[in-house]
């Protein structure tokens, strides 16, 4: 595993995650961004952003969600060990900065994810490529993983309802992140769904242990990762957290290969 | 000298974000204050309460005859390719943070008028200001939050918020 190979792979990843935001809210613009959706300009001007409601500001915005996407799509395809991807990269997260002078809310944890491995690839990468800063763009990335597991498990172990078994349940049977047919299996088999809360929490808390496993075990768990993404797509709708978080995997792996004795 | 930069840099944003897992109030009120991007991350996903109702805006116009029938304010649906093409998450997310930070407020706050006064509470009001008269003489209206619980038949429906009149226009 090189650096290059996992800073790469989170660098492209994370592109197709806020590309994919880019595009699916250019598809809502109209109604999203228009004066009667949540990211109106009154909206904005509530929460005290009101130089997004100026007449400039909003006929520009389209421009500015679309010249993201195109930026994405561009960094994306160049890749980070190009002169155009950091750039490209560059120019998504100021697209998204400019955007969420608009977009107060409805920012979520793949947005998050996204944004901090394109900084850390950009302050490793520009003006141009370091062996060092890219190797801690890498440290970094692998961090947030790392942090992001662990937090996420760790408050769902304190959490009754998760360590009840019944929170898979409750989150199936949501309208928002719900899934009516595994919802209907889930409370036929309540076994099942207490299995698979915990075994939530199982893989989130163990998560970390991935830097000091044997490589086997650590693949098992970053295939378990890979698993759980794609399920939560699919029965939760989390399209982008299926490229911003395991796109951050090689440079786990990255890590674990440095740090772990059984590598 | 960038080696050093670089490392300073990622290092002081993983500090911060280590720090932004935790429930120290004073860090979370600078954070709030500065943040405006909400840049640093926070990981509780779906804990310590797993988010297992829907939340709905509905509002219903005063007229000289009467009350209309109330009315939902549409936020998309979900489609069957959500999990690759879901662009409706936007505003079903921006209703969601805004319902729960009203929540927020409302158990933080010593005098439940005061809710009128919160961030969230304004964005709802403006959304909801912002949508066309029912008819023509409508005078007032006023919105409801309600949460729902379940999928088909089963579902409940419980209004958490009910708002005072407000005229149209007001905001």
């Amino acid at each position: 595993m090189s650096v290059e190979l996992a800073l790469d792979v989170a660098f492209r990843a994370a592109l197709v995650a806020l590309t994919l935001g880019f595009l699916e809210q250019l598809a809502v613009f109209e109604r999203a961004f228009g004066f009667r959706g949540p990211f109106s300009p009154a909206i904005a001007a509530v929460f005290g952003r009101a130089g997004a409601r100026s007449e400039g500001f909003s006929s520009a915005l389209r421009y500015v969600v679309a010249g993201g996407a195109m930026a994405g799509i561009a960094g994306a395809v160049a890749g980070p060990s190009s002169t155009v991807g950091p750039l490209a990269a560059l120019v998504a997260l100021c697209c998204l900065a400019l955007t969420k002078l608009r977009r107060v809310t409805a920012s979520d944890g793949a947005e998050q994810m996204a944004v901090l491995t394109l900084f850390a690839a950009c302050v490793a990468l520009v003006p141009g490529p370091n062996a060092v800063t890219a190797t801690l763009a890498v440290w970094f990335i692998a961090a947030q993983a790392v942090l992001s597991n662990a937090t996420a498990g760790i408050a769902k172990a304190l959490s009754e309802t998760w360590r009840a078994g019944e929170a898979v349940l409750l989150v199936m049977g949501s309208e928002s992140h719900g899934h009516p047919g595994l919802a209907r299996v889930l409370a036929a088999n309540p076994g099942l769904g207490r299995a698979l809360t915990r075994s939530v929490v199982l893989f989130e808390c163990a998560f970390p242990l991935i830097l000091i496993a044997p490589p086997q075990l650590a693949l098992l768990l970053l295939l378990a990762g890979v698993t759980f993404h794609v399920g939560c797509a699919i029965t939760m709708g989390l399209n982008a957290f299926l490229f911003a978080f395991p796109g951050t995997y090689l440079c786990v792996a990255y890590v674990a290969q440095t740090v772990s004795p059984f590598w | 000298m960038r080696e050093g930069l670089t490392a300073v840099i990622l290092a002081a944003v993983f500090i911060a974000s280590v720090l932004n897992q935790t429930p120290l109030q004073r860090w979370r009120d600078l954070v709030a204050r500065h943040d405006r991007w909400t840049f640093l991350p926070f990981w509780a996903f779906f804990a310590p309460n797993p988010g297992y109702a829907g939340t709905h805006i509905v509002f219903r116009d005063r007229t000289p005859a009467g009350w209309t029938s109330w009315t939902e304010l549409e936020v998309p649906d979900t489609g069957g390719w959500r999990w690759l093409w879901n662009p409706g998450r936007f505003e079903r997310k921006a209703l969601q943070d805004l319902f729960n930070g009203l929540v927020r407020s409302a158990q933080a706050l010593r005098h439940p008028a005061a809710l009128e006064l919160t961030l969230c509470y304004l964005g709802l009001l403006a959304w909801v200001q912002a949508q066309p008269r029912r008819t023509p003489e409508s005078i007032t209206r006023q919105f409801a939050l309600l949460q729902a619980v379940g999928h088909g038949q089963e579902r409940s429906l419980q209004a958490v918020v009910v708002s005072r009149e407000y005229a149209i226009g007001e905001c």
